[in-house]
């Protein structure tokens, strides 16, 4: 009963959050029919499952040197961050810590807008080197479309849900345009998206 | 109808009101920290931790060699083994506190000022376990830590006062269920400290201030969803902190290489130079981080770690002092260092600060098949400063294998074998973490109720 309020009360949030937008949760994946007939006789059916999955974390650090490896269209493995920057982020030494801490703290948010700088500025370098359809900036002759790619590959954010993001990320580009750099427009989207929670957490 | 322009309350519900009243008043005088919080002075707190855990024997708790042994007392002091300038020091006895060889001469100096407590009993012997015990007050649930960080209740009872209330370095902090500003900056040296507080290094300025407006913007649906426990909340509102440390340009304060006067003075007095005392998580450059913090009203509390690499099970009369000694002397440093700055009642900043010096257990008193010292259930800590007695020792350990024996919480003073009624008045207990952190909060007029646990009476100023 409990679970069954607390869906509700999700539902409603997520209804109100979104508007017209509302993201449509994805339909229960069937599962293969001999793992169906293997289940005790009481189970309740796994295409139903009404069950809240584990609650949002933050990214480790190994997961977020994977991602920023498939956002730059580098090689799996290319993004290492050093190792005391690493125990900084939260990843244990082994020594004093045991356990990676996870938490979202000042301190890491800090150091993901200083490393968001350094990788969104590389990004934006390599950019011109690279054929186009291996770019990450300017894939598209559009700017739209371009930042719709990048919201894709931080976030997995597209389609409907997407619009808000992408109405924001180009004033984020307007605003960055000041700058002379040609690609601050990208830059400033690409650290905003860095910084993100859609990001950071999953 | 007249409407009746006076509130009118019915008898049921004023008899209702007035046992509620009667209720809380009761529930009040059963928690006495509660209402103290309301009238707390300004007190600062350090929180100094000995990593590894420490020889009480050659720290708080030692012992004669010459009227100790092993064969009797089951304890073995081992100072023979030592260097000589710690064979030479043996126990040094300051009015009623005795200090173990391995305390210097310039922490000896603050022993008017100083309480030794002994006999708590850890009731663990693993390190996760003692440590996460004292940081908390909460013994933890398997390895995990249960609760907030002392510290960060404390901030979060104070309010948010500074840029960094709750200042940790190279100690873990906990903060469950409080106000976002009662997390825990935690570094693990000062160059982590002083890049948290620098500007953002190596972005356009026009990036950086587009990017700085989104971020103020009302968060996404996708942040929303992911809210779920409040971690994307928390991660937003630890976005604006970390701008915020930034904006107020604080990283001056901890630039340890700056060509002034009073910086120079300050290395000298920690005794940083180049090299080892140099490295940024050295126990002298942890202590010297604690010391700016509190003065310059950057937090209201600091973890910091003074020592490490004491958990010699092996080569522990070449490892094992030295590494202590290290510790006391950079305590001493920051004890100087407060008492020379002015505090806000009249007095020195150390009058008006709560020190609290620890490690998750002690040593056996037997050595091992190595000539080392295992994990050991009994414990000691030191505190100092504002609430409390000073140059006292509250409670002790037997003569005969160290454990810890009673304590009556009213005076302090350790009892060998209390009474069958006085075990079961509460009156006399064995000291743990819990009354130790609690008599910091009495000592300070905060709340100590979430510890269950009632206060060391006899050490209250």
């Amino acid at each position: 009963m409990k679970q069954t309020i607390y869906l509700a009360l999700s539902g409603l949030l997520l209804g109100a959050c979104a508007g017209a937008e509302a993201p449509v949760a994805p339909e229960p994946q069937a599962v293969g029919q001999t793992q169906a007939t293997d289940l005790p006789a009481d189970h309740p059916s796994m295409t139903q499952l009404q069950t809240l999955s584990r609650g949002p974390r933050r990214m480790s650090v190994d997961q977020l040197e994977r991602s920023l490896d498939r956002i730059a269209n580098v090689e799996l493995g290319s993004v290492k961050l050093p190792a005391d920057l690493a125990v900084t982020l939260g990843k244990p030494d082994f020594i004093r810590a045991t356990e990676e801490s996870l938490e979202p703290s000042p301190l890491f948010m800090k150091f993901m807008v200083d490393l968001g700088g350094i990788f969104c500025t590389n990004l934006g370098e390599s950019d011109a080197l690279r054929p186009e359809q291996d770019r990450v900036y300017t894939r598209y002759p559009e700017r739209d479309d371009n930042l719709a790619y990048m919201l894709v590959r931080f976030t997995g954010i597209e389609g409907e849900a997407a619009a808000p993001y992408l109405s924001r990320l180009a004033q984020v580009y307007e605003a960055a345009s000041a700058s002379p750099r040609p690609l601050a427009g990208y830059e400033a989207a690409c650290l905003a998206l860095f910084t993100s929670p859609e990001f950071l957490l999953y | 109808m007249v409407k009746n322009d006076t509130p009118s309350l019915s008898r049921r519900a004023f008899l209702g009101s007035t046992a509620l009243g009667g209720a809380g008043l009761l529930l009040g005088s059963m928690l006495p920290g509660r209402a103290l919080a309301q009238t707390a002075p300004r007190r600062r707190f350090v929180f100094a931790y000995f990593d590894g855990g420490w020889d009480i024997l050659l720290g708080l708790d030692p012992r004669d060699p010459a009227t100790t042994r092993a064969d009797v007392h089951k304890i073995q002091t081992g100072y023979e083994q030592l260097g000589g300038v710690y064979q030479a020091r043996g126990v040094q006895r300051r009015g009623d506190l005795a200090f173990g060889p391995a305390v210097p001469p310039e922490l000896l100096a603050h022993a008017p000022d100083l309480t030794i407590i002994n006999g708590i009993g850890m009731d663990t012997a693993a390190h996760e376990v003692g440590r996460r015990y004292f940081i908390t007050g909460r013994f933890p649930r398997g390895i995990q830590a249960v609760g907030s960080s002392t510290p960060s209740e404390i901030v979060a009872q104070l309010g948010d006062q500074t840029p960094i209330p709750h200042l940790s370095a190279a100690v873990e902090a906990y903060a469950t269920g409080l106000p976002a500003y009662a997390t825990p900056l935690a570094i693990n040296s000062v160059t982590d400290l002083i890049v948290a507080l620098t500007p953002f290094a190596e972005i356009d300025p026009s990036v950086l201030a587009a990017v700085q407006a989104y971020q103020d913007q009302a968060p996404g649906c996708g942040a929303k969803q992911l809210d779920r426990d409040g971690l994307s909340t928390t991660l937003l509102r630890n976005q604006q902190r970390a701008r915020s440390y930034i904006e107020q340009q604080l990283s001056q304060i901890f630039n340890v290489q700056r060509p002034d006067a009073e910086m120079a003075a300050l290395r000298a007095l920690y005794g940083i130079v180049d090299g080892d005392t140099g490295a940024p998580d050295s126990p002298e450059m942890l202590a010297f981080l604690a010391g700016q913090a509190l003065k310059e009203g950057v937090s209201e509390a600091v973890s910091v770690r003074l020592a490490s690499g004491l958990d010699t099970h092996s080569n522990w009369a070449q490892d094992h002092a030295p590494r202590q000694e290290r510790g006391w002397r950079a305590l001493a440093a920051l004890l100087s260092d407060l008492k020379a700055s002015p505090g806000t009642e009249g007095g020195s900043l150390f009058d008006e600060t709560v020190v609290l010096v620890f490690s998750e257990f002690g040593r056996t008193p037997l050595f091992n098949n190595l000539r080392g010292r295992d994990h050991f259930l009994g414990n000691s800590c030191l505190v100092a400063g504002a609430g409390l007695k000073r140059g006292v020792t509250i409670g002790g350990s037997a003569s005969v294998g160290m454990m810890p024996v009673y304590t009556r919480l009213a005076t302090g003073e350790a009892v060998d074998a209390p009474s069958e009624a006085e075990l079961s008045s509460g009156e006399v207990v064995t000291l743990s973490p819990k009354h130790v952190l609690a008599t910091l909060l009495a000592a300070s007029g905060l709340d100590y109720s979430y510890l269950r646990e009632v206060p060391i009476r006899g050490l209250l100023a």
